[in-house]
Parts: C-alpha cells; sequence; structure tokens
C-alpha cells in the first residue's frame, strides 16, 4: 500500500461542524494531531488529512487555530507580541490546549 | 468710675469656661421646665456587649470601659446629627485617623475574642477543648497587640529603632509593619544660630528593624514596602525562602539573615548591592545553603588562611598551587570557586535583570562587595514545572550532587560530562501557559479548581499547584521573570548562580525564566 501523497492543508473539525483548512506545517505544532495526522501511525486521520475533535467547540478550535498561525510566525522572533486571549474561553481553551499538546 | 483696676479686664475664668464648654451634639436637650422622664430613678444604660473592665489584651495598663468599639458608635452618632461641633473630642478622634486601621484591628480582634468567648459558654460539652482553644487566641492576640503597641508609640515618638527579639512574632502578627512609613526625621531647630553642617543631612529616617528569634517564616507583604528601612535583622527565624519583594527595599545597609532554613537568596537580592543599592553587610551564617564545597570548606578555607599567613603576594603561584589541588582532588568545582575568587571574580552582565528604570546605577560604586564566580547548567522544565527528561535534575538539599561551572583564566572547572540542551528555543509560550496564565489573571487558583471540576487532566492541576506555591512563596500567583521581566505562572527554567561575598563565602542566588528562549545565551551550551 502507498502513503497517500500529504496535502498542504488539512481540515480541522469541530464537534459542532465548524471546519478549518490550517497549513500542515502549523497544525503539526499540535502534538496530538500531529500523531492523528503521521502516516506511520495509520490513523484515518492520516489517510483523509481530516481531524475531528469531538470535545472541542467552534469557537476555542478557532482560537486554537489562531494560535498555531501565531506560533508558527513567531517561532524564530526574539521579540513576541502578547497573543490575544478572550479571558472567558480561558478555561475552555486549557483544557483543550491540554488535550492537544500545545 | 472709681479706678480702672476694678475693672475686671476680662470675665472671669470660671465664666468664660462654662460658656465655651462644648455641649455633646449628642445630649438630647434637657429643660428645667421638662418635666423629668419616667422612670429614671430605674433607669439602666442598655448592655454594651463588650463593656468590661480593662482592655482585653492584658492588665498593664488602668483598667477603663472606653474601648474602640465605643468610641466608634459615638463617631457615627455625632456624624447622624448632621452638625459637625468641632468639639475636643471630635478633634482628638481626627488625630486618631491615622490609627483607624489600629482600631479597626482590635475591634475585629476583640469580636474573635467574644466569639471564642460565646462559643465555649454556650457549649458546656466541649469545655474540654473550649477554655484552651480560647487561651490560644487570648495568647495569639497579646503577642500581636504588644507588637502593636511597641509600633504605634515608636512611630508616635518617631523613633527609628525597633526591637522585637524574642516576641513569638508569627508572620500574620506584624503585616502593619508597613506603618513604619509614617515616620518622619524631625528637622533640627537651629534657632537664631547659624546652622551648622548637621543641619543639610538628609531628612529621611534610617530604620533599623530587628525581628530577630522569632517564628517567621514567609515574611509579610506590607514589610518590603517599607522604604526607608536601612537595618533589618531577620537572625534565628524559620525562613525557607526569601520573597522577590526583598529587592524593593533599596535603602537597605544591612541584612541580617543568619540562622534560617534559607537554600538560597533570590536573584533580586544582588539588586541591593552597589552600585544599585547600598547593601553593604549580608549575614548569612547558619543557613543550609546549597554549597558545592560543602564538606570540603573548612579545608578549602584552611589553605586559604595558609595564603594569608604566608603573605604570599604572587597570585599566580597561589592559583597554580590550587590548581594541582583541583586535580588531585574530587571537588573540582570546589577548587575552581576558590581560584575565581583568586582572581577578583568575573563580570557576568548583571544588566539584563538588574537594570531597574527607577534606579539609576551609582556612577561611584563603592568597593564592589559581591562578584560573580560560577553557575550551574541550566535545569529545565516542562510546562507543567516538572523536570524534562535529560536535563539535570535542581538539587533540592546540600547533600545532592550538582555541577558548578567555573571559567576561569586558567581553564574551566566542573564542566559536566554532557550538557543538556533543550528541544527549542522558541519565545512563544505554549498555549496552555498562555491559557493557565489567563485562569490565574482572573480567578485564584483554588477557584479556577473548583469551576474547572474534579476530573480535571493531571496537567492542569499541578499548573494550577505552580500557581498556589507562587501564592505561598511571593504572595502572588505570578513570579516575575529574571531575564524578560514578564510575569509568569510556570518556571520553566532555573540555575543557581555562585556570588562570592568576602569571607570567601559562596552564596547561591537562584535565577528562573518564563520560557526556555531567556535561558541566558552564556549558559544555554556547554562552555
Amino acid at each position: 500500500m502507498t502513503a497517500p501523497p500529504l496535502t498542504e492543508y488539512v481540515t480541522l473539525v469541530s464537534n459542532d461542524a465548524f471546519e478549518f483548512k490550517v497549513l500542515r506545517s502549523a497544525a503539526v505544532l499540535a502534538g496530538t494531531i500531529k500523531k492523528a495526522l503521521d502516516p506511520s501511525s495509520n490513523f484515518k486521520e492520516g489517510a483523509t488529512n481530516r481531524v475531528t475533535f469531538h470535545n472541542i467547540n467552534g469557537v476555542i478550535l478557532e482560537k486554537v487555530c489562531e494560535y498555531l498561525y501565531y506560533n508558527q510566525k513567531h517561532e524564530e522572533s526574539k521579540d513576541v507580541p502578547d497573543f490575544d486571549l478572550p479571558p472567558e474561553l480561558c478555561l475552555e481553551l486549557i483544557v483543550a490546549a491540554d488535550y492537544l499538546g500545545v | 468710675m472709681d479706678g480702672e483696676t476694678l475693672l475686671p479686664s476680662s470675665p472671669p475664668l470660671v465664666a468664660r469656661n462654662l460658656h465655651s464648654s462644648p455641649i455633646p451634639s449628642s445630649d438630647p436637650p434637657m429643660f428645667s421646665s421638662d418635666d423629668a422622664p419616667e422612670g429614671l430613678d430605674n433607669y439602666e444604660a442598655p448592655r454594651s456587649k463588650r463593656k468590661r473592665a480593662g482592655p482585653w489584651w492584658g492588665a498593664s495598663q488602668p483598667a477603663t470601659t472606653e474601648d474602640p468599639s465605643a468610641k466608634k458608635t459615638k463617631f457615627t452618632r455625632n456624624m447622624d446629627s448632621g452638625v459637625w461641633m468641632n468639639s475636643d473630642e471630635a478633634e482628638e478622634e481626627q488625630v486618631d485617623e491615622t490609627w483607624s486601621n489600629l482600631s479597626q484591628f482590635l475591634t475585629e480582634a476583640d469580636d474573635t475574642a467574644a466569639n471564642a468567648f460565646a462559643v465555649s459558654k454556650s457549649s458546656p460539652f466541649i469545655s474540654a477543648e473550649g477554655p484552651d482553644q480560647h487561651e490560644t487566641t487570648q495568647m495569639d492576640d497579646y503577642i500581636e497587640a504588644r507588637f502593636y503597641n511597641t509600633l504605634r508609640e515608636g512611630v508616635q515618638a518617631n523613633r527609628t529603632v525597633y526591637h522585637f527579639e524574642h516576641t513569638q512574632l508569627q508572620d500574620h502578627d506584624i503585616r502593619d509593619i508597613d506603618q513604619l512609613n509614617a515616620v518622619i526625621k524631625e528637622p533640627l531647630d537651629p534657632g537664631t544660630e547659624a546652622p551648622g553642617e548637621e543641619y543639610y543631612r538628609s531628612l529621611t529616617p534610617e530604620l533599623y528593624v530587628n525581628l530577630s528569634s522569632n517564628f517567621l517564616k514567609r515574611l509579610t507583604p506590607s514589610l518590603f514596602t517599607v522604604a526607608n528601612l536601612t537595618t533589618l535583622v531577620l537572625r534565628d527565624n524559620d525562613i525557607e525562602e526569601l520573597p522577590p519583594q526583598i529587592g524593593q527595599l533599596r535603602n537597605l545597609i544591612i541584612l541580617d539573615l543568619s540562622r534560617n532554613q534559607l537554600k538560597w537568596l533570590p536573584y533580586e537580592v544582588l539588586q541591593l548591592f552597589p552600585p544599585y543599592g547600598k547593601l553593604t553587610r549580608l549575614m548569612l551564617l547558619g543557613n543550609p545553603f546549597l554549597e558545592r564545597v560543602n564538606r570540603r570548606r573548612v579545608r578549602l578555607a584552611d589553605i586559604h588562611s595558609l595564603f594569608g599567613a604566608v603573605k604570599t603576594q604572587d597570585y599566580a603561584q597561589r592559583t597554580r598551587w590550587l590548581h594541582d589541588l583541583a586535580r588531585i582532588t574530587t571537588e573540582a568545582a570546589g577548587a575552581g570557586l576558590l581560584i575565581k575568587h583568586l582572581e577578583g571574580g568575573g563580570e557576568r552582565s548583571r544588566e539584563t535583570w538588574l537594570r531597574n528604570p527607577t534606579t539609576a546605577p551609582d556612577p561611584n560604586p563603592g568597593p564592589m562587595t559581591v562578584r560573580y564566580v560560577g553557575a550551574t547548567p541550566p535545569f529545565y522544565f516542562d510546562h507543567t514545572g516538572e523536570p524534562v527528561r535529560g536535563s539535570p535534575r535542581p538539587p533540592i538539599s546540600d547533600q545532592d550532587a550538582f555541577d558548578v561551572v567555573v571559567k576561569t583564566k586558567s581553564g574551566v572547572f566542573g564542566r559536566p560530562s554532557t550538557w543538556y540542551q533543550p528541544a527549542s528555543r522558541s519565545r512563544v509560550l505554549p498555549l496552555f501557559s498562555l491559557s493557565l496564565h489567563s485562569v490565574v489573571t482572573q480567578l485564584l487558583p483554588s477557584e479556577a479548581k473548583e469551576m474547572l471540576g474534579d476530573d480535571l487532566p493531571s496537567e492542569i492541576k499541578r499548573g494550577l499547584s505552580r500557581a498556589e506555591d507562587n501564592l505561598s512563596s511571593t504572595y502572588s500567583s505570578f513570579r516575575l521573570c529574571h531575564h524578560c521581566g514578564k510575569p509568569y505562572v510556570v518556571v520553566r527554567a532555573e540555575w543557581l548562580e555562585f556570588w562570592s561575598i568576602p569571607g570567601p563565602e559562596f552564596i547561591p542566588f537562584k535565577g528562573q525564566v518564563c520560557s526556555w528562549g531567556c535561558v541566558p545565551e552564556e549558559y544555554v551550551s556547554s562552555p
């Protein structure tokens, strides 16, 4: 069986059916997503390039995607601007962040 | 008119006194034409709850029924009358306003005592325990009240020397010590003479506070707001970790921390030394410091004194000798520290953290009393504060082995065989840390735990307990990064720096940073 070609973008789906198309290079900054998408781990996600989260809603997942791009953009920079985090989301975000390993 | 002498020059004294004596505004008007109120002979004053002889804190003062709470009610009634009589009493009250804190405390303490009493009275079944508790409360109150009395008397008299030795004080007893900020130095009055030199001295009071031989453990945040503290004696207490707020006491000249339980000093203490501060004497004997040279110290110190005895001025020869010693002893780092000390210490740029916009460095600093000699390799932690696999573990007691790297002119001593390098030096904090920061900004760690429920992932639990640890050691859920100065919750990397103070003694100072990227360049890779 040949490994399916790696696409440039992957799709992250929230539990309320919001879909986010994210650069693969950004998405794999999250440990859980990286493992799910890794072809060598033979998950369905690796073949379809689509990860569905049953415990993360759209609002949180949007913020997570925003963070993934923020992280990618500033990985090398010395002076990192603050990441804008709405206070009302922080409790849900900390649980999501822990789950995703970011 | 008979003569001028017969005329009184002013109204008789007695009469004037009668006229000007203030009528209390709260008294009900009584006129002689009024009928006497009924049942006046049976009149009983309304029972006052706290009416009893003597102040609650001890029998040393004359018995009086006047207590702060009674005064307070009278004050309120005056306000309600809508008329400001500016009576003598009112003025007294105004003067006392400075001490409203104190009286409030007294009232509170009084309530506590009253409650304790009520409990022991109403439930005879637990009488075996009741009186005991009551006694303890009274004892605590007594200790605290004695402290306040001394403090209050001193501040009123503008004294600059305060002795609180052997008074069994605990951290919460000294929480209002910031009232020392009210002490001023009274200017001298030269009279008609031409003012001499002493009249041009600074009017900043120089406070001496001796808190030795008490039960202090964490101190109290208000202690570090007493800006004019020049001598602070904390000898013989139970301090395990000095709060970073110590760096605020920029006027300290003498700091005595002998005989405590300190294992290291916070990095902020370095700010107290010239040229940024004024500290000239730091006494540290009798603390279980994490010293690399601990067990060999006596021997090395002997050698050092031997040098002194021989009076060899040839530093190169001394260094060679020690160098030989370092080769034969396992304690290479210990010898290295001493060599570095003899070399006169090194300049680790203290600019990053010690640069403080509020105080410019003294252009003419006195003799440098503290010099950088060496440091441990950094210890790295993950986002929950657990040591990273592969990174050396931070020492907990002075029995633990750890490496100290000393760079001297004759080579590097104590270099470990492996040097852990973190996977990334990115300064972007993980989303976990960012959200944890946000959570802790809005909630107390205990509240957050409650809101998140019981089935919390262990990482979040650990993160929140770090915030709780911060609360107990730095009075805030956050620490300040020793590199970038930003507040953070979880320490991501730390290291111990050894600085020599005359003796020679090598004192560990702990630096802690908020991200792996904040570890100073010189510690990142093996020298």
